[in-house]
């Protein structure tokens, strides 16, 4: 699913915002880069965007379950009543793929759940409006069921694992805020101690080698960076047995906790995509630039066509190196805010 | 060592090299605007000389400036860094510009469905259509090659150079000065009368002429080497590519799209883009 366009009337400061994301070709644009003074409403866009989606996907059930800093439910409409409108634009092979999960699902699903949820239609542009403290389709609850494709996924997952691979089929809605959205250290360390056991494992059952998958695209980022395994931490004081997870780079042999600012701006992005299969999806990343070099902030924007195999990428940035880069019909200047120098 | 900073054609309002460069090196070198071509070299020795662990260097269209080289399979060094021997400042492309290599029928074939063989048709007939206007832009070229740059045309005598800030040696001779300005302004006229005389003109014509019916005659590269990639863009006939492109302007952008899109490619279609991305990695 990509963007068309989007109208936003009150939504936080953002009084009245149009904006349309086709190309001259009249496809959606891959990228937009959001640009602003501080204060502009940069970030509020996006949020606008994740909500919307968000609500649609079923990866929020409610306004409230938005964890982005900055993002108050409650404040969202203080300047009026608010109403934020998206264009949606699907392709061919992922409506035939979410109908196809559908009829699996609603043969699984409990009843009352398969009837709530109406057979999704296989329209190719739909209008999303959220208004009144409530989501609706223009075209009705048909269209509305074309985002759940993920979500049948994962409730069908459960019986059948091989459906992972069908996430890559699929869109939904990925952000990335300032703090790229990382809760625990010792979350992604547990994952990457699992992912290196299966990547080094000698006969791999069927699966995905996420390990791999991930190096491949934190070498696009920071060149020459590797696993090089894990290693037991020590026992004292810990109730679970838990190991370094040590990457290499430079001529450095060092444990994820002890990686660069830019290091750990970016490897929560690249994890995530790698972890969710993102593909197909509208993504939003706030501040590309966070942490990095200069020459890191070009080599992520490069990779972000690579790693998110057609999404579209909306990214916020004060960077000149960025912009500077960006073709002028790629960007967004938002009106505003506190001038910078 | 691995180059730092690239400086690059271009500002903000049109930065086709800019956002090509960046997508095919993916910040492997910081790829930077340099404004126009003259103010790129002193842009990346300055770089240089501010911070000397800084390794900037520049990349510049040819134009009309030099004719394209026998080996076009690597960017031809522009200028080497002053005072150390063998280490390049600056390289420019063996093509006229970028939008040379954007109509390549390779690139155009890899970026639609249109054959090769329909761009290379249509790009020989657009060839011999603007023939006498390019050999016009050859001639009009090399005379600005020929001619005296305006640092030639000093205005300061031999005889003071280094005296700035010190005790004068020399004195002011009003008798000499009017002398030493007739001296010198009639001196860079005849530079530029020679540079810009009627018949000297007419040779380079010629030439050229000769020059780019060969190359029409030649190989497709022999076309994309000696016709400037944004005059072949303009007078190819819209029927060769209207199947993805309303026109010129629509058909530079959605090649520029497919570059940045598939970086991997289109480094694949040219071996001096490998070349270039190899040279700056060193």
């Amino acid at each position: 699913m990509q963007l068309s366009h989007l109208h936003i009337t009150h939504f936080k400061r953002l009084a009245e915002l149009s904006l349309s994301f086709m190309a001259e070709d009249n496809r959606p644009r891959p990228i937009t880069l959001i640009l602003g003074d501080n204060g502009s409403g940069k970030t509020t866009l996006l949020q606008a965007i994740a909500l919307v989606l968000g609500l649609a996907t079923r990866k929020l059930n409610a306004p409230g379950d938005l964890r982005w800093p900055g993002f108050l439910p409650e404040r969202m409409s203080t300047r009026g009543a608010t109403r934020i409108e998206l264009g949606v634009v699907f392709d061919t092979a992922e409506l035939e793929t979410t109908r196809d999960l559908y009829t699996h699902w609603a043969q699984r699903a409990r009843p009352e759940l398969a009837n709530s949820i109406a057979a999704p239609s296989a329209l190719p542009r739909v209008t999303l409006a959220y208004q009144d403290g409530a989501l609706s389709c223009a075209e009705g609850p048909q269209a509305m069921s074309q985002f759940l494709g993920r979500y049948f996924i994962k409730y069908l997952i459960r019986t059948d694992p091989a459906l992972r691979r069908r996430f890559l089929d699929l869109g939904d809605v990925f952000w990335f805020d300032q703090n790229r959205n990382l809760a625990s250290m010792e979350d992604l360390r547990a994952f990457l101690v699992s992912w290196w056991s299966y990547h080094v494992s000698p006969r791999r059952p069927d699966g995905i080698d996420f390990l791999g998958q991930l190096e491949g695209h934190l070498v696009k980022v920071f060149p020459g960076a590797r696993f090089v395994g894990t290693q037991p931490m020590s026992f004292e004081g810990t109730a679970e047995p838990t190991s370094y997870v040590l990457l290499e780079r430079d001529g450095l042999t060092y444990d994820i906790a002890e990686m660069s600012s830019g290091e750990q701006a970016v490897l929560p992005i690249l994890y995530e995509f790698v972890r969710q299969s993102v593909a197909r999806s509208v993504v939003l990343l706030d501040e590309l630039e966070l942490h990095l070099h200069p020459p890191e902030q070009q080599a992520l924007l490069a990779a972000l066509r690579k790693i998110g195999p057609d999404c579209q990428f909306f990214v916020t940035t004060h960077s000149p190196y960025l912009e500077s880069v960006t073709p002028p019909e790629e960007e967004v200047r938002l009106e505003g805010g506190q001038r910078c120098l | 060592m691995p180059v730092s900073k690239l400086y690059v054609e271009g500002d903000g309002r049109d930065p086709i090299d800019l956002s090509i460069l960046q997508a095919l090196l993916g910040g492997r070198p910081l790829v930077v605007p340099g404004g126009s071509k003259g103010s790129l070299k002193p842009r990346a020795r300055n770089a240089r000389e501010e911070n000397p662990g800084v390794l900037a260097c520049y990349l510049r269209d040819r134009d009309f400036d030099f004719d394209p080289p026998l080996d076009r399979s690597t960017p031809v060094i522009d200028s080497l860094v002053s005072g150390n021997n063998g280490l390049v400042l600056g390289w420019h492309w063996c093509r006229h510009e970028i939008e040379s290599y954007l109509i390549d029928p390779r690139l155009i074939a890899a970026a639609s469905t249109i054959p090769e063989a329909t761009i290379v048709d249509a790009l020989r007939a657009a060839a011999s259509e603007i023939q006498a206007y390019v050999a016009a832009r050859w001639a009009v070229g090399v005379a600005r090659r020929d001619m005296p740059s305006s640092g030639a045309l000093a205005t300061r005598p031999t005889a003071f150079v280094g005296h700035e800030f010190r005790t004068m040696t020399v004195k002011y001779d009003e008798h000499q000065l009017p002398d030493w300005v007739r001296d010198s302004v009639l001196r860079y006229r005849d530079a530029t009368n020679a540079a810009l005389a009627d018949d000297v003109i007419r040779e380079h014509l010629k030439h050229y002429l000769r020059q780019l019916c060969l190359a029409i005659d030649g190989s497709i590269e022999d076309v994309l080497a000696w016709f400037s990639g944004k005059d072949l863009m303009t007078a190819l006939a819209p029927a060769a590519y209207r199947s993805i492109a309303p026109g010129p302007k629509e058909l530079r952008q959605k090649l520029r799209n497919w570059v940045r899109n598939n970086p991997d490619h289109a480094i694949s279609l040219f071996p001096e883009w490998h070349a270039l991305r190899e040279l700056l990695r060193r």
